[in-house]
């Protein structure tokens, strides 16, 4: 729900974003203030290789996408998640599959801009086509209820939402229905990477740019995770060209590091090795574009 | 006799597996504050045997992993390591301890790996990870 004061910011601010640098301007990572005394820095070893584990790929979640949004202090915008009602168009597991992650995206956004109206529908909608998956324990009837118990306390509704969509991929890996994990997590990545592209004002909010040209990294995992399963049918075999010509894309995003320490306290290790993400407005088009045509093309 | 030896081997398995969701949910609540990444992550390991899993983390976003095995959860080592198989972190310089939080400055691939120690045996690894949803 909109605030007076957000909306009479956002007129305020708009002059100035349209102003605004494009993409071929974002720049780096702000920088972390400097902590206090560093206890120990880490030191420099190498590791070597090691046995690739079942579940080996660790993509984004697609609500950590829409929180990276939300902190850029963008507002939210109607009318871009997929209609709750195109879920009677999903028949195969392939399509749920996918659209589950589709849908999961969305209802991070929903959950992280406390769009809390359309949280329940969002959440049923995902609850629908989990058990349409056969993965009826990560949704059971009573999440609903807790749901509703938790309208308008936004930690605990990510915390249900989170929780559950790992219990489903608990499921569905202790299950060796890994390809359906990997299509949920694929469905999810695109949702959130379209959604990205949209919140950008077309490419004029720097921040988004940025994150937009930082999934270069995770489209590279992704994309490996889905070549497992190219073979399994045509769809598969289609994801997976679409995503390593969006891929051909990405790699137009320059990404570079500037080293820096590490430094450990209190049980956290910061890494302060930063990056610079340079994304120009023809390229972030680009992606726009084709993340678009995926995404129809899951969503219709 | 290959036929027994089969079931028998299936038993261990789905016995194996089992683990890994019951250390899951046990160790789950170590995520607090910090919300879910909505993954699962095992793996079965011998002993010996590494596993590695593959991530991206984001600048200016803070993870907790979480290395999660049993019936102690003291047993497992698990390390931080960056794009070229540098050492970031290793639980075993802090004396093993089931959690770590990481702040990033960089978006980039990283790895984690996991093991059992010396004499545990075989069983499960799993890491579970959750991101930072506050500023």
């Amino acid at each position: 729900m909109f605030s007076m004061r957000k909306l009479f910011g956002l007129f305020l601010l708009a002059p100035v974003m349209l102003a605004s640098v494009s993409c071929s301007e974002a720049g780096g990572t702000k920088e972390t203030k400097a902590e206090e005394t560093p206890v120990a820095t880490a030191k420099t070893t190498k590791a070597k290789s090691a046995k690739q584990a079942e579940s080996k790929y660790v993509l984004p979640s697609p609500m950590e996408i829409a929180s990276l949004i939300q902190k850029t202090g963008i507002n939210y915008t109607e009318g871009t998640l997929n209609p709750i009602e195109r879920v009677e168009f999903y028949t195969t597991n392939y399509t749920k599959a996918l659209n589950l992650g589709v849908y999961g995206a969305d209802l991070g956004l929903i959950l992280v801009f406390d769009q809390t109206q359309d949280a329940i529908n969002y959440f049923t909608t995902v609850k629908t086509l989990a058990e349409e998956l056969g993965v009826l324990s990560a949704f059971p009837q009573t999440i609903l209820n807790r749901v509703e118990a938790n309208l308008g306390n936004r930690d605990s509704l990510l915390d249900i939402a989170g929780n559950a969509f790992a219990d489903a991929d608990m499921y569905l890996k202790e299950n060796e229905r890994n390809q359906v994990s990997a299509l949920i997590l694929a469905g999810g990545w695109i949702e959130a990477l379209y959604l990205s592209t949209k919140f950008s004002n077309d490419g004029e909010n720097k921040d988004i740019c940025q994150r937009v040209g930082e999934q270069q990294k995770s489209l590279d995992v992704l994309i490996e995770l889905i070549s497992n399963f190219k073979d399994v049918s045509e769809g598969y075999g289609v994801l997976y060209a679409q995503l390593e010509d969006l891929k051909s894309t990405f790699s137009k995003v320059k990404i570079t590091y500037t080293e820096g320490p590490v430094i450990t306290k209190d049980r956290q290790t910061i890494i302060q090795r930063k990056s610079n993400v340079e994304i120009s407005a023809e390229v972030f088009d680009e992606i726009a574009d084709k993340v678009k045509t995926i995404r129809e093309q899951l969503v219709n | 006799m290959k036929r027994l030896a089969l079931v028998i081997l299936s038993f261990v398995a789905f016995g194996a597996i089992a683990q890994c969701e019951m250390y899951a949910k046990k160790c789950n609540p170590l995520l607090e504050p910090y919300k879910s990444d909505g993954q699962f992550h095992r793996a079965l390991l011998t002993e010996g045997e590494t596993a590695e899993f593959i991530a991206t983390f984001h600048a200016g976003n803070t993870y907790r992993i979480i290395g999660c095995t049993g019936p102690y959860s003291d047993t497992l080592i698990y390390r931080l390591l960056d794009a070229n198989y540098n050492i970031i972190f290793s639980n075993d310089d802090y004396d093993y301890p089931n959690y770590w939080d990481f702040k990033f400055n960089a978006t980039d691939r990283y790895y984690i790996q996991a093991e059992l120690m010396d004499g545990a045996g075989s069983g499960c690894a799993v890491i579970l990870i959750g991101f930072s949803d506050r500023k």
